[in-house]
């Protein structure tokens, strides 16, 4: 049953309610990760992870009672939770493994105050309450990043290619690509 | 020389444009400006927030790692949303809330995260704040015309108010609309740009040196790597 639900709940995250299609939270930086295979991989891996820790972190301070989730005060509590786990990551990448830092250390300033990251933690709040919830959307909406910057990677080349018209090369063509792939995945909700 | 340094100044304005060119801070406007008014909500707490945080920001030595200062700048951002948020409840009223969670995710916009960092701090304080603010007018711009534009063809009114009846295109109101229209305002945005430049930059020998300049505006990101 537990899989069963992990299954449905991770169709979910990924596709249904991908946050970058859905929502658009972290369209620019699945724009720029887009641009190679590497920085994909990387700006990816980095989300995931920082959304899947930082839900679960947030799942145990959501526990004490004299926390409230307002909306006002809430960007506080994400920026001190988001701030520890980027330190925390850092200081221990710099004294474990010098040379993973080296390869993650830019996707790691870029990936941790990222639209994605505090999107997926204000969704957790507001509609989760299990722990399993919490870790489940955390870590697949990060896979959810992953897959929508694979879509794009795919096309990025023919997106900025001389066959697209001057004045739509790049930057409007990829708009528009990424509002059909929204749009697809709003036509699979709808009929759903 | 004069004459490029006022250029860099106004740069956010078109040539730089945060939404139209270097793209930034777009799911809030895919998301929620579908009319004039949520523009104008939208509009009021970026440019206060972002503003106010980029100035106070300016505080922070910059002897200070990367890794600190960019927390000291989204923590400073999430105190200064705090009062605004306040204000824009006795504002908007209920129309607040159907911004939900991305009022509070401007706190990590990529004007305070990013920009900041690689183009406001490396000048001068006057030039800077005259560039922060007219990045803040160029984002502010963007949105009104694209909020005008989705919402005439949406809804066929402008404020609220109605401009042609039968002219209700629902796409344009849901985030995949908003993709694609604020894509093809990009295109057009673009074109009037590749013009202007080359009627008036003697630098610019054809489109494609034009487009190859504008294209540096949307590497900002592509620096951080």
């Amino acid at each position: 049953m537990l899989f069963f639900e992990m299954i449905i709940a991770a169709f979910a995250s990924i596709f249904t309610e991908n946050l970058v299609l859905s929502k658009g939270l972290g369209s620019s930086t699945m724009i720029m990760a887009s641009r190679s295979r590497k920085q994909l991989m990387g700006v990816s891996v980095c989300i995931t992870y920082f959304s899947t820790l930082c839900s679960v972190i947030l799942y145990f301070i959501g526990k004490l009672k004299f926390i409230k989730f307002d909306t006002a005060y809430a960007p506080m509590i994400y920026t001190l939770v988001v701030g520890a786990v980027y330190c925390g990551t850092l200081f221990v990448l710099i004294f474990a493994s010098p040379k993973m830092f080296a390869r993650f250390k830019n996707y790691i300033h870029l990936s941790a105050f990222n639209c994605s990251v505090l999107g997926c933690l204000m969704i957790n709040t507001a509609e989760n309450e299990t722990f399993f919830d919490y870790l489940n959307f955390g870590f697949f909406s990060g896979v959810g990043f992953l897959t929508s910057a694979y879509m794009l990677k795919i096309a990025y080349n023919r997106l900025n290619s001389e066959n697209v018209p001057l004045s739509f090369r790049g930057y409007p063509a990829i708009l528009i690509y990424i509002g059909i792939l929204s749009m697809a995945i709003y036509g699979f909700v709808a009929n759903n | 020389m004069k004459k490029n340094k006022y250029i860099e100044i106004f740069d956010g304005l078109f040539k730089k444009n945060p939404l139209f060119v270097s793209g930034f801070i777009i799911a809030p406007v895919v998301a929620c400006c579908y009319s004039l008014k949520n523009a104008l909500l939208l509009i009021f707490v970026f440019s206060v927030m972002t503003f106010l945080t980029v100035l106070i920001s300016t505080f922070i030595p910059r002897n200070f790692v990367y890794t600190l200062r960019i927390i000291l700048y989204t923590a400073i951002a999430s105190v200064v949303f705090v009062p605004i948020y306040g204000v824009a409840v006795q504002i908007f009223g209920e129309r607040v809330d159907t911004f939900g969670f991305f009022l509070p995710l401007l706190v990590t916009n990529s004007m305070i995260s990013l920009q900041s960092e690689l183009i406001f701090y490396k000048m001068p304080k006057i030039k800077m704040i005259a560039s922060v603010f007219f990045y803040i007018v160029g984002f502010d711009m963007a949105v009104v015309i694209f909020s005008v534009i989705r919402e005439l063809l949406a809804f066929g009114t402008i404020f609220d108010k109605v401009a042609f009846t039968g002219l209700n295109i629902d796409l344009f109101s849901m985030t995949c609309g908003g993709f694609i229209l604020l894509g093809l305002v990009c295109g057009v945005y673009r074109r009037i740009l590749i013009f202007v430049k080359e009627h008036n930059d003697i630098d610019i020998i054809d489109k494609e040196t034009a487009l190859a300049e504008l294209s540096e505006a949307e590497d900002i990101l592509e620096e951080m790597l």
